[in-house]
């Protein structure tokens, strides 16, 4: 069944694609803004036949995912020693505070002058960035974990208060931070491969720029795009059935 | 048992002294009341007997006690087993359907707890205390925000765990009748530093909340208790729910 909500929906994206049709189709197709959908349909197919899309997507999308997914197992298991010291040093850890002053920019562009083009370096960048934000996440929902489970926990089994109680807590809004932590490190690593030029759908969003393919940029963006919403159900889904609990 | 009890908070560089010397005496196996204001140093003293905040002075907690805070406490996450091996992993399935019976939640033993269903919740609380084989019980001021109908099943619950299976209580409460129609005794706290308090028996002759409700020992223990409250002036000065 669908809902109310995704009919509305669907009509409105259907309304927005007529709207595009006729107007850069038939009344404006000729402009530096927004390409014709003849255009567009063609950029699309020459993505993957000039552009060979396919290689450098599958590099960009894996190097997201996989750092949000060695940066989520690297903090379950670091879980009670993360917790325990976040709690203990909070005032040392408000310190890191100073680096949301810093644009994300600017360590994307330390990173590309260090280590030029280098994959494992996109890598471990990738994996830095996507756990620091997590860890950074985790401060700040330790605040919401109430009190009357740390006193229950504390009278009847203290020894699971990290690795149970802390965690368990938090896990719902953690993972739900999914959802902006991979938009966000699409961001980042796109960047990463424009401005470092290393292979990936940043790289092929730079050709695209350096030859004005409106289209090709455009088409690509559609792409990503679709793996973000296509992740994002995955992520609903995996939170559905895995984290089925609700802390309010 | 007898305790003397002294606790001062210290916020922003004040010290504010809310327990001085303060001579506590109870029976651990019955139902007795501390009948105070809301944020008069209740769930200090509740918390003092269960040894999760420290006295002045040292003080040995309560042995075998369990503390129910005000939010009902029970793990979103966990259900009725997990929750009572999580607690006692010696427990087998007989002990578990055996406790779940007690506290009237036979055949939940694998449903999860809403947050918002407090009675649901109040009553996993006390299960895990009786697997923790807990001779005293302290309860914060859970009932507060539980509809009336619940709270009644819950007060009845409690009198029935004291009579046939030999668990006290102190219940921390601002709600005069709610500490009549549960306990045997109460006490009555005065201003803040509590130093000293006045002590009422309850001789009820029920076990049963609704005919404590009309019993005479009810109308004459709440009339003696407001008496106390307007002679030394406390309603005005503390808010206490008649």
């Amino acid at each position: 069944m669908i809902s109310q909500q995704s009919k509305k929906n669907l009509k409105f994206i259907f309304s927005l694609l007529i709207f595009y049709i006729v107007l850069f189709e038939f009344l404006l197709p000729r402009n530096n803004f927004i390409p014709q959908p003849t255009i567009f349909y063609e950029s699309f197919l020459h993505l993957w036949s000039v552009y060979h899309l396919l290689f450098p997507l599958l590099s960009t999308a894996t190097i997201v995912y996989l750092s949000i997914l060695i940066s989520f197992v690297f903090i379950f298991y670091f879980r009670i020693v993360i917790i325990k010291n976040i709690i203990s040093y909070r005032a040392t850890f408000q310190v890191f505070n100073i680096f949301k002053y810093f644009p994300a920019f600017f360590i994307v562009l330390l990173f590309s002058l260090w280590f030029k083009d280098s994959l494992s370096a996109e890598i471990v960048f990738a994996i830095l960035v996507s756990s620091i934000m997590l860890i950074k996440k985790i401060n700040q929902l330790i605040l919401d974990v109430k009190n009357e489970y740390i006193i229950f926990a504390h009278q009847i089994n203290p020894n699971k208060m990290f690795s149970e109680v802390y965690w368990k807590s938090i896990l719902p809004k953690l993972f739900s931070y999914l959802y902006d932590l991979q938009f966000y490190l699409w961001i980042l690593i796109l960047i990463y491969e424009f401005i470092s030029e290393s292979y990936g759908i940043g790289l092929i969003y730079k050709q695209a720029f350096t030859y004005n393919d409106i289209g090709a940029i455009f088409s690509i963006s559609i792409t990503v795009s679709l793996i973000i919403w296509l992740s994002n159900f995955l992520i609903k889904l995996i939170e559905k059935k895995k984290i089925y609990w609700d802390n309010e | 048992m007898k305790l003397n009890i002294s606790k001062t908070f210290v916020n922003y560089g004040i010290k504010r002294k809310i327990f001085e010397d303060f001579p506590i005496e109870f029976e651990e196996s019955k139902i007795t009341s501390i009948v105070a204001p809301f944020k008069t140093g209740k769930s200090s003293l509740l918390k003092i007997l269960a040894g999760i905040e420290q006295n002045d002075e040292k003080l040995e907690p309560i042995q075998n006690s369990f503390l129910i805070t005000s939010e009902p406490m029970s793990f979103p996450w966990m259900n009725l087993k997990q929750t009572l091996l999580f607690a006692n992993k010696n427990l087998d399935k007989n002990k578990i359907i055996e406790i779940a019976k007690i506290v009237g939640l036979e055949g939940y033993e694998n449903h999860y707890p809403h947050n918002k269903s407090l009675g649901y919740r109040f009553r996993i609380a006390l299960a895990t205390a009786i697997a923790k084989n807990s001779k005293l019980i302290l309860i914060d001021e859970s009932f507060q925000n539980m509809e009336q109908i619940t709270k009644y099943e819950l007060y009845q619950l409690l009198i029935d765990l004291n009579k046939k299976n030999n668990i006290g209580f102190i219940v921390g409460t601002s709600n005069l009748h709610e500490a009549i129609l549960l306990s045997d005794e109460i006490i009555l706290l005065k201003n803040i530093p509590h130093k000293t308090y006045n002590k009422f028996i309850v001789n009820h002759s029920s076990q049963k909340i609704e005919e404590r409700i009309k019993s005479e020992a009810f109308i004459s223990t709440n009339q003696k208790l407001i008496n106390v409250i307007n002679q030394e002036d406390l309603n005005q000065n503390l808010n206490f729910i008649l």
